[in-house]
């Protein structure tokens, strides 16, 4: 029982450990929305009122609500969404498969916390990233620790690689694919590389919902804060009556300020955390393609999957060429990655590493973080 | 309703979650701190590689090759064999005068000796023991070849080791005499009729004891008075008396000695009665001083001058300097004694076995290879040797941690970057006073500008910030 616990496990623990925490924020995070979402509705209600607004525009200003109502939208989407997972689950009794991690149940004040994190596009859609269902599912995948989407919970299990290597979660859910892959090799040295490689990748999962955990801690302070002001401000609006031309030019100022921050505010619910924001996502996959020449252009596209996958699980990874050689020979021996990837053991090699690493040149060079 | 209070329980239940032990921080300025801690320390593994690896360039392998060159060829003309020893002499000498101190100092009048005689004989007398009878009458030198020239090496007692030690408190506690003699450990009872150690109790014979052994060693070191005034016998050599060693424990043990210990034991008789004694040792320790001495004084004078010449006026301390020029702890010296003292041992082995050849007559003869071989060089050699293995091995597992470290340090520094993203998005403290502002008279234009920066700093869509007066009545009035 006492046996020490090799670098790999401490960082497996520590992902655990940050990802929990990073759940518990998002839970926070959930509350403290409902209450400003609240007093989003409210001040925008009485500026309803106040505005003259003719009847032909309406159908612009009901627009200007959209992210919002998007947000809402997006936040029972998940909910319901993960019910019906939960569902299948339960159905299937698969959802102890994975790291293990138990299952969370998730209430409307977790949904909503989930979409902000994740982020509503100020157009009003959401972020491609996380369209649709796939996308909500990729959200709970790592809120559940893994291991609900792992576990069967209503996906291919080749897709749930994929998934999970998107956004964050991958250290966590991917320590079954890890264990398969510490097998092929087989002296000594060439293991602890390896295990360096997952131990490095793991403590950048680490970092991710380090960064994340910060940013969810700011963002409820503000939250909180922000709901207060508004607050105040209903109040005090309450007080200028509802014809805009009645009032003194100092009212009318402080209406005009406190539109403002109702629009920054309304930032608080939809902008994403950036520590969880897929590393490489299909906007940077576009901005490669766009710029590569042809026959690059030609590979990336048709490998576009596992481009994506692998440049996210490799991201900020420094490897030196004996650990792409141990990498990708761990990796084609992998059933479950080559099914996810929809290549074949002869057609994965240390070559398509090298192109892995091109693509995420590109982006270092394109963006800080 | 009851729908809500579920969730809030499974709420709480979350929150309840703590951090496993791993502690996370909370504000974008502490969590900057920490990372910038890892980081430090992140870029000290990765530096303390430098520190197990020498550094020497050409020069300092042809400096400390040409150091051990130089103190071979010194031991060679200058230490050479017992006897024919000009370095020899010196330290024979040197050990008379620190004799005749150690003879003043034990006088109850600070007597002045003016020759090691009187010395010797006023030593003899203070520290007497039972073990030191120098034949055994004539029956005693037929059977056990014990006499005045081989006797400090046989008595154990009169060996400079623990083992001497524990067999002269032993001797003199029980009134006996343990020598060794042609393999076997001999025990001579009631040594001395009129012998009785000194002190009243066991602490203080014990006492009495110690200092007794060490006096008479002191008595002897020198060469015995029967021999003074031409070298004389002086006490064997630490360094060949664990050959006695081996076989008084063996014997003890009840094991069987093997031959090889008896060859041995007899090679280092017989190269102490050719002179090989603890004086001859010092004398070829100076040598190997010397090349120690020269070597660190190089790297030092080497080092000193790369300071003052690389380091600018105003960053010299001498904690810098000290750190840069100290040759002690670093492996560049310690690589550099390890060239040195090799060369100088290749170039002493390498005159000791021509000479072996030579004093053999076109055979290898033994005994006049031990005498020229600096024991002491080889021995201060084969601990660099060990130094530098032990240096090899942890620098294999330095590395592999310091590479580690390096391709961690990708991570934090990205990390790092999204703290400062982070803390851009989030340095709104300023603006969001915006609403204590309205309170002030007249400042309501200033405030409201805030609000607007603030919506721009939380990316809101340019086209939905209210930037002027203009706006705002558009806004509410419609137009």
């Amino acid at each position: 029982m006492a046996k020490k616990l090799s670098k790999l496990q401490l960082a497996q623990q520590k992902a655990e450990a940050a990802a929990k925490k990073t759940n518990q924020k998002i839970n926070e995070l959930g509350i403290h929305t409902s209450d400003l979402y609240a007093a989003l509705a409210g001040i925008q209600a009485l500026f309803d009122c106040i505005r003259n607004v003719p009847e032909e525009n309406r159908l612009t200003y009901e627009k200007l609500k959209a992210i919002r109502v998007k947000w809402k939208q997006q936040a029972e989407n998940i909910e319901l969404e993960y019910k019906k997972a939960e569902v299948k689950a339960a159905g299937q009794g698969a959802a102890g498969v994975g790291a293990g991690v138990a299952v969370v149940t998730l209430g409307p004040t977790a949904a909503m916390g989930i979409a902000t994190t994740f982020g509503v596009a100020s157009t009003g859609t959401a972020i491609s990233a996380l369209s649709g269902a796939a996308a909500t599912n990729a959200a709970l995948a790592w809120l559940g620790g893994g291991a609900l989407t792992a576990g069967g919970g209503g996906m291919a299990a080749g897709s749930a690689f994929l998934e999970l290597a998107g956004p964050v979660g991958w250290t966590i859910a991917g320590l079954a694919i890890i264990a398969s892959g510490l097998i092929v090799v087989k002296t000594k040295g060439d293991k602890e590389r390896l295990e360096n490689v997952y131990t490095r990748i793991s403590n950048r999962d680490v970092k991710s919902y380090e960064l994340a955990i910060v940013e969810l801690s700011e963002r409820i302070k503000r939250i909180d804060d922000e709901t207060g002001k508004l607050e105040t401000a209903i109040k005090e609006i309450e007080t200028f009556g509802t014809d805009y031309r009645q009032m003194t030019e100092e009212q009318q100022y402080k209406l005009g300020a406190y539109v403002n921050l109702m629009e920054a505010s309304t930032m608080l619910l939809v902008n994403p955390i950036l520590g969880l924001q897929p590393k490489f996502s299909e906007q940077d996959f576009d901005k490669l393609c766009a710029f590569e020449t042809e026959e690059f252009r030609r590979y990336f596209k048709t490998h576009k999957n596992m481009v994506i996958s692998m440049a996210n699980l490799l991201y900020k990874i420094t490897l030196d060429d004996k650990d792409k050689k141990l990498l990708a020979k761990s990796l084609r021996k992998n059933k479950e990655f080559l099914s996810s990837v929809q290549m074949t053991k002869k057609e994965f090699g240390v070559e398509d590493l090298a192109k892995i690493e091109r693509a995420l040149k590109h982006k270092y060079r394109t963006q800080s973080y | 309703m009851s729908n809500t209070n579920k969730y809030k329980s499974d709420v709480i239940l979350d929150l309840s979650i703590d951090d496993d032990g791993f502690g996370f921080a909370t504000s974008i300025d502490d969590a900057l701190v920490q990372a910038e801690a890892e980081l430090v320390v992140l870029n000290e593994t990765v530096e303390s590689i430098k520190k197990l690896k020498p550094q020497c360039d050409k020069l300092d392998y042809i400096l400390a090759a040409s150091s051990g060159a130089l103190c071979g060829i010194i031991d060679i003309f200058l230490v050479g064999k017992p006897g024919e020893s000009p370095l020899g002499d010196i330290t024979d000498k040197w050990f008379a005068n620190r004799t005749m101190d150690f003879a003043k100092l034990c006088h109850p009048d600070k007597k002045e000796f003016n020759s090691l005689d009187s010395a010797l004989r006023f030593l003899e007398k203070e520290f007497k023991v039972p073990y030191d009878q120098t034949g055994l009458g004539d029956a005693g030198r037929a059977v056990f070849d014990m006499n005045a020239k081989n006797h400090h090496f046989k008595s154990l007692a009169h060996n400079p080791s623990l083992l001497g030690l524990f067999f002269s408190i032993l001797d003199q506690f029980s009134n006996t005499s343990h020598f060794i003699s042609d393999g076997q450990l001999i025990s001579l009872q009631q040594a001395d009729d009129k012998w009785e150690v000194r002190g009243g109790n066991v602490p203080s014979k014990l006492f009495c004891g110690f200092v007794n052994w060490f006096g008479h060693l002191m008595s002897d070191v020198s060469g015995s008075s029967a021999k003074a005034g031409n070298r004389g016998m002086g006490i064997p050599s630490p360094l060949w008396t664990w050959t006695n060693d081996i076989i008084a424990i063996k014997a003890k043990l009840g094991l069987s000695v093997a031959d090889t210990d008896k060859v041995i034991n007899e090679l280092a008789l017989e190269i102490f009665e050719k002179g090989y004694d603890t004086r001859f040792q010092t004398a070829q320790a100076i040598p190997v001083f010397l090349n120690e001495l020269l070597v660190r004084f190089i790297y030092a004078v080497r080092r000193l001058y790369r300071y003052f010449t690389e380091t600018p006026k105003a960053e010299r301390s001498f904690k810098l300097m000290w750190k840069k020029c100290e040759p002690f702890s670093n492996p560049t010296v310690k690589r550099m004694l390890t060239v040195a003292h090799g060369t100088f041992c290749l170039i002493d082995a390498g005159e000791a076995v021509g000479r072996a050849f030579v004093g053999g007559g076109g055979t290898f003869n033994v005994v006049e290879f031990v005498l020229r071989l600096n024991v002491v060089g080889v021995g201060r050699f084969a601990i660099s040797l060990y130094g530098e293995t032990k240096r090899a091995i942890s620098y294999g597992h330095a590395k592999r941690t310091s590479d580690f470290a390096a391709k961690e340090i990708t991570i934090v520094e990205n990390y790092i970057e999204g703290l400062k993203i982070l803390s851009v998005k989030y340095d709104d403290a300023r603006l969001l006073t915006f609403i204590a502002d309205f309170k002030k008279s007249g400042a309501y234009i200033e405030a409201f500008g805030k609000s607007a920066q603030l919506a721009e700093l939380r990316n809101v869509p340019a086209n939905r910030v209210l930037k002027s007066k203009a706006d705002i009545d558009r806004y509410f009035g419609g137009k």
